[in-house]
């Protein structure tokens, strides 16, 4: 049957579900790259790196079970943020103030943006780190240069279309995959470790946890999909190509998170090394790249923070301006949309100077993920209830599989937030 | 065509070409080459680009001898129109103020509504015809505070149009997105 004669048969049926179903052929497939293509990449941002290099270093592969949970529970969770902005065509933190009022939706924006702020810091500091990995600059001097072009590229270029092909930087990462191969770590440990839940109760432990859990399931890239569909203006009619670019774009990102710990793990754990600097964190890619390790360690960082970077200011830009109702989007030139742009330029000031303070890069990056890891069960939850709601989604309303992975996802941010608390109450935050 | 472009079309035929287009922004670029003007760029609908073609087509003999519009394309949009209807309704201090944002919507979304009303205490008895019964309660309360509240039913693609517009560019107090449905005539 063709595609009209489907749809018209759906349209006698009449549920605007079956009407708006879509099929597509494996040319469409190839072609999809979206929002959620660019989400994926933004995922592993230098910070995300980091966390996953720290946790393959201190806690080997114990926690790529954790990782493998965190995928569909991801995906499900970019999907709903997609799903949201396509059905109610406005983005999530409008959505958030005029469904549940500006009182839930204030902090829910405002917890979001202070991570952002200081996982930008963090990302500028790691990118200048890397930078001088291979330039023997000292990364203080860079710092300020680097943070100026990005938040002029961002303000004053078009980056959606830019970072398309900023994409490719990002796949440098791939070489983790092949530096895990060449570390000949211990498969059938990666496997098990993969499959069967090792959970540990130490704080080092659960930081790592919810830190790996906050950098994968992430605040900021909720508010970046649902903005991101509301410029792209593909509707429900296009929500199977949404939800598959959407889901390219989450598995390449933990394929890749997945390699980075099996990589850290084999390189750096059997060592019993630590990851204080980029040169730690860049001695995984060393079994693939000798001596070239950190010159491609810090090519993979810089692409990640060009395309990660934009991504959390817009993202904090595109919350208060949705709060504030203010005009909005990246498409639109500076002196359309001043205040959206105004908040972008801050959070690029307060950034460079939370960089160029004395802070130490990869705790900056670890702890900014966790404070993501705390902030994300909440907006879980928020956007299940909306999602749950047939009075705002009409038939897209969640299935019961969505709902049981969304909850479960919910689920087990708390319970690691929970253990975390404990923990650091009971034994206090290590050194 | 408005004032904010008149200015822009005059700024071009001045040589400056860095300005950003006041509705397509960077999606568009121009080049003057002594008297040869070249449009580039990608828009979202074949409406605007003959607009814009026309506009440029109008300025030759007034400083432009000739125009090239061969690289400025429509993106190729997958999106069926029609396929999908959505009610779109925003609440306003007034009839007045309401009135006002529905010509905004007309005149820059350039969209048709299948169905539009403004509603207000007078005629609160359409609602039952025009809002779906789930929402029906929302906006009751929002006329018995005096407000008016705007409905119109557009096209789900032209629905992201209307909200956005809704939203940024109006001074509405609230609006909602009732989900996509079926066609009304279906």
């Amino acid at each position: 049957m063709s595609e009209i004669a489907r749809r018209k048969t759906a349209t006698m049926r009449g549920t605007a579900h079956d009407i708006a179903r879509e099929h597509l052929s494996a040319a469409d497939v190839a072609r999809i790259v979206g929002p959620g293509v660019i989400s994926g990449g933004a995922d592993n941002d230098p910070a995300g790196i980091a966390t996953y290099s720290v946790v393959g270093a201190t806690a080997g592969y114990a926690q790529n079970w954790l990782l493998f949970l965190a995928t569909p529970m991801l995906i499900v969770v970019q999907q709903m943020s997609a799903k949201v902005a396509n059905v109610t065509k406005t983005d999530l933190a409008t959505l958030l103030r005029t469904t549940y009022g500006a009182r839930v939706a204030t902090p829910a924006v405002l917890l979001m943006v202070v991570a952002n702020v200081i996982t930008m810091g963090a990302d500028l500091l790691a990118m200048a780190a890397a930078v001088q990995l291979v330039t023997g600059v000292r990364h203080i001097y860079l710092i300020v240069p680097m943070a100026a072009v990005m938040g002029t590229v961002t303000i004053f270029l078009d980056y959606r279309r830019m970072s398309r092909y900023l994409l490719w930087l990002v796949g440098v990462f791939a070489t983790y995959i092949l530096a895990a191969f060449l570390a000949r770590p211990n498969w059938s440990d990666v496997v098990r470790s993969t499959f069967v839940p090792d959970v540990r109760f130490s704080v080092d432990y659960m930081l790592a946890a919810v830190a790996m859990l906050g950098t994968t399931i992430t605040p900021y890239l909720f508010f970046w999909q649902s903005s991101g569909e509301i410029e792209e203006k593909r509707g429900v009619q296009r929500l199977r190509r949404t939800n598959l670019d959407v889901g390219i774009g989450m598995v390449w990102s933990n394929l890749t998170a997945f390699f980075v710990i099996v990589a850290t793990g084999a390189v750096l754990y059997t060592h019993h090394a630590h990851v204080r600097t980029a040169a730690d964190a860049a001695r995984a890619l060393e079994p693939f790249a000798g001596q070239y390790a950190s010159a491609l360690f810090a090519v993979g960082i810089i692409g990640a923070g060009l395309i990660a970077i934009p991504v959390l200011a817009a993202s904090s830009a595109y919350g208060v301006a949705g709060l504030a109702g203010w005009r909005r989007g990246l498409g639109r030139p500076a002196r359309n949309a001043p205040h959206f742009y105004l908040v972008i330029g801050i959070s690029f000031l307060i950034a460079m100077q939370l960089a160029i303070s004395s802070v130490d890069p990869i705790k900056a990056l670890f702890y900014s993920q966790v404070l993501d890891g705390l902030i994300a069960p909440f907006l879980i939850v928020l956007m299940l209830l909306i999602t749950s709601s047939r009075k705002l989604m009409g038939d897209f309303v969640n299935g019961p599989i969505t709902n049981l992975i969304g909850w479960a996802a919910a689920g087990v941010m708390v319970l690691a937030d929970l253990a975390l608390v404990y923990q650091v109450a009971t034994n206090g935050l290590p050194a | 065509m408005d004032a904010r472009t008149a200015a822009w079309w005059n700024a071009v035929l001045a040589g400056e070409t860095d300005e950003p287009h006041p509705i397509h922004g960077r999606h568009i670029s121009v080049r003057l080459h002594r008297d040869r003007l070249e449009l580039r760029g990608v828009l979202e609908r074949r409406e605007d680009r003959a607009e814009l073609v026309r506009q440029a087509r109008a300025r030759i003999g007034k400083g432009v001898r000739e125009v090239d519009v061969s690289h400025l394309v429509v993106a190729p949009r997958l999106e069926r129109p029609g396929l999908l209807e959505q009610t779109i309704i925003a609440s306003f201090t007034d009839r007045a103020t309401a009135e006002l944002a529905r010509k905004f919507v007309l005149e820059h979304g350039r969209v048709v509504p299948v169905q539009e009303a403004i509603i207000d205490r007078t005629n609160g008895e359409r609602l039952r015809r025009l809002v779906p019964r789930e929402h029906i309660d929302d906006v009751r309360r929002r006329l018995a505070r005096g407000e008016a509240v705007l409905v119109m039913r557009v096209d789900e693609i032209a629905a992201f149009t209307v909200r956005g517009l809704l939203e940024e560019e109006t001074r509405s107090h609230w609006s909602l997105a009732v989900p996509p449905e079926a066609p009304s005539g279906v």
